[in-house]
C-alpha cells in the first residue's frame, strides 16, 4: 500500500490562456498540506485533477492508491471535497443535506456530525437559502467532516468566514489529524491558516510548484537583513537574494538561506548589519514568487538573445 | 465487484431520489392542470377543446422544462456540481442519472395526460375516434422534443442554448401539428368515428421513437468523451 495519499508525477494541462507545467507534487499519509498560490496561479486546477474532474493531459495521478481520473469512483469514497464555490442544495434543509450524505457513506458519524452541528452553530432544520455564506461554508464542512474521509481535499475551505467562524474550522481540522491516518490537503490565500495547520507548505505560480517543502524549512531560511552601507562601498550581488532596496545608506535585502558567510561576505563589502529579521509566512510566500518571476524571466532574455 | 456494481447502484438510486424529492411538488402541480384541462375537454368537449389541449400540451411541455431546468442547467448554476462530483459518481454514473430523472420524470405525467386525453377522445361521442392517431403523433412529439432539449442541456452545459431550442421546439409543436394533418393518410382519417391506423402513421411513431433512440445515443457518446466537468 502506497505510503502516499496522493502522488502527481509529471502532470500538465493545457488551456488557451494557461498551463499546468510538469506538476509534480506528492504528500504522505497524516500530514497537512498547505497549498498557496496568487490568483490563477493554477491551486483549483490541481486539486480539481486530483479529483478527477478534470483529466490531465499528461502525467500520473495517483490518489488514495487509485488511478485518476480512471478510478475515481473508488477513490472519492476515501476523500472529503470541499471548494469555496461549491454550494449545497438551497431547497434542501442542513438534515436533509446530512441524511443524503449519511445514505451513501457507511463511514458517516451520526455523533461527529451532531457535535459539529453545536460547534459550527447550525440549527439542522434550516434550509441552505436560509443560511449566511459563512454558515453555508460551515455546513459544506460538516458534510464533509462527518463522514471521516481518509483524505481531505479542501479548496479554500475559510475564504469569507469571520474569525470566530475561521477558528472553528481550524480546530475542526485540526481534530482530523489527531488520526494519524488521515491527510488534509487545503488551498488558501489566508497563509495565516496555513502557517497554523501545515507541516508542508507548496507554493504554486503560473502553473509551476515553486517550491515545497515543510513549514520549518521555510521559516528557517528565509530571512530579511537590515544594513547600512558605507559611502562609496557597493554591496556583493550574492546567491539566495531575491530582492535588494537601498534607501539612502540603508539596504534591505531579502534572502533565502542566509548564512554567516554570506554577513561576513556583507562586512567585508563595508556594510554594518543592524538586524537579521524572521519573515513572516506571506512575506516568505510573496518573495517565492518574485523570485520565482524573476528566474523565469531572465531564462526568457537568455533565450531571446 | 459485487460490492462495487451495489454501491455504483446506490449512488445512482441516491442522485434520481435527490432530484426527484426537489422536483415532486411543481410536477405533481403540472400534472393536475393537466387532468383539470381534461376535465374540461370531458365535460365541454366542443366548445373546450381548444384550450383544453392548449392547457394539456402547456402542461407537458413545463414538465419538460421545469426538470431540465432545475435538474441539469440549475446543478451548473447553482454551482451544486462540485458538491454532486464530489461523492462517488464518475461523469457517466452522473449522464445516466439525470437522464433517468429527465425521461421518468417527464414520461409519468405525459403518459398519464397523452393516454387521459386518447381515452376522453375515445368515450366521448362529440369527439372522433379518428382523432387518436393524429394526437399519438403529435404528443409523442413532445417527447421528442422533450429529450431533444436535455440533449441539448446536458451537451452544451448552456442555459442560453437550452432556451433557445426550447423556444424553437414550442413554436414548432404547432407547426409539426400543421405538417401531420397535412398528410391525406391521417388528415381524411380526423373526421372518421374509427381509428385508422396506416403506414403514414406508424412510420411516424416509430420515426419518433427512432429519433429519441438516437438523441439518448449521442448524450451518452457526446458526455462520454468529456474530460473536465469544472
Amino acid at each position: 500500500m502506497s505510503e502516499y495519499a496522493f502522488e502527481m508525477q509529471g502532470v500538465e494541462k493545457s488551456y488557451q490562456h494557461f498551463q499546468l507545467s510538469n506538476l509534480d507534487l506528492k504528500l504522505q499519509k497524516g500530514t497537512i498540506m498547505g497549498f498557496i498560490g496568487p490568483n490563477g496561479a493554477g491551486k483549483s486546477t490541481t486539486i480539481r485533477i486530483l479529483m478527477g474532474l478534470i483529466q490531465q493531459d499528461s502525467g500520473n495521478v495517483d490518489v488514495l492508491g487509485k488511478s485518476m481520473p480512471l478510478e475515481q469512483v473508488e477513490a472519492k469514497w476515501g476523500i472529503g471535497y470541499a471548494s469555496e464555490d461549491m454550494r449545497l442544495y438551497e431547497k434542501g434543509t442542513i438534515q436533509w443535506h446530512m441524511d443524503f450524505v449519511k445514505s451513501i457513506f457507511p463511514a458517516w458519524d451520526d455523533n461527529y456530525a451532531k457535535t459539529l452541528l453545536k460547534r459550527f452553530d447550525l440549527i439542522p432544520q434550516q434550509k441552505i437559502k436560509g443560511l449566511s455564506h459563512g454558515q453555508r461554508v460551515k455546513a459544506g464542512l460538516l458534510m464533509v467532516l462527518a463522514k471521516k474521509p481518509k483524505l481531505l481535499i479542501l479548496d479554500e475551505p475559510t475564504t469569507g468566514l469571520d474569525p470566530v467562524a475561521r477558528h472553528e474550522v481550524l480546530n475542526e481540522l485540526m481534530d482530523v489529524m489527531l488520526d494519524d491516518d488521515r491527510s488534509i490537503l487545503f488551498s488558501s490565500h489566508n497563509t495565516q491558516d496555513v502557517e497554523q495547520l501545515s507541516d508542508l507548505i507548496t507554493f504554486i505560480d503560473k502553473g509551476k510548484i515553486i517550491e515545497s517543502k515543510d513549514k520549518e524549512s521555510f521559516l528557517q531560511s528565509w530571512r530579511r537583513i537590515r544594513m547600512n552601507l558605507a559611502q562609496g562601498a557597493t554591496l556583493a550581488k550574492l546567491q539566495g537574494v531575491v530582492e535588494q532596496r537601498q534607501v539612502g545608506r540603508q539596504i534591505i535585502v531579502t534572502a533565502n538561506g542566509f548564512t554567516d558567510e554570506m554577513a561576513d561576505t556583507y562586512k567585508k563589502c563595508g556594510a554594518e548589519i543592524t538586524a537579521v529579521e524572521n519573515m513572516t509566512l506571506e512575506e516568505i510566500f510573496v518573495s517565492e514568487v518574485l523570485s520565482s518571476r524573476q528566474s523565469s524571466n531572465s531564462n526568457l532574455n537568455r533565450q531571446g538573445a | 465487484m459485487n460490492q462495487t456494481i451495489v454501491q455504483n447502484q446506490s449512488i445512482l438510486t441516491n442522485i434520481v431520489a435527490k432530484d426527484f424529492y426537489f422536483v415532486r411538488w411543481p410536477l405533481l402541480g403540472y400534472l393536475i392542470i393537466g387532468l383539470l384541462a381534461l376535465t374540461i375537454l370531458a365535460s365541454l368537449p366542443e366548445k373546450g377543446f381548444y384550450l383544453a389541449l392548449v392547457l394539456v400540451m402547456s402542461s407537458i411541455i413545463i414538465v419538460g422544462a421545469h426538470l431540465i431546468f432545475s435538474t441539469v442547467i440549475g446543478e451548473r448554476k447553482d454551482k451544486t456540481l462540485p458538491f454532486l462530483m464530489g461523492l462517488p459518481v464518475n461523469y457517466n454514473q452522473y449522464t445516466s442519472a439525470k437522464l433517468i430523472v429527465n425521461l421518468v420524470g417527464f414520461v409519468i405525467p405525459w403518459a398519464i395526460l397523452t393516454c387521459a386525453m386518447l381515452a376522453i377522445i375515445l368515450v366521448n361521442d362529440t369527439l372522433k375516434d379518428g382523432l387518436v392517431p393524429f394526437f399519438s403523433i403529435v404528443l409523442t412529439e413532445l417527447l421528442v422534443a422533450h429529450v431533444l432539449i436535455l440533449a441539448t442541456a446536458m451537451i452544451t452545459e448552456s442555459e442560453a442554448w437550452s432556451i433557445v431550442v426550447m423556444t424553437i421546439c414550442n413554436i414548432s409543436v404547432s407547426l409539426f401539428s400543421m405538417f401531420v394533418s397535412g398528410f391525406s393518410d391521417i388528415n381524411q382519417f380526423m373526421q372518421s368515428d374509427d381509428i385508422v391506423w396506416n403506414s403514414t402513421s406508424i412510420t411516424m411513431l416509430v420515426l419518433e421513437v427512432i429519433v429519441i433512440l438516437l438523441l439518448v445515443g449521442v448524450i451518452y457518446a457526446v458526455q462520454s468523451r468529456k474530460t473536465d466537468f469544472l
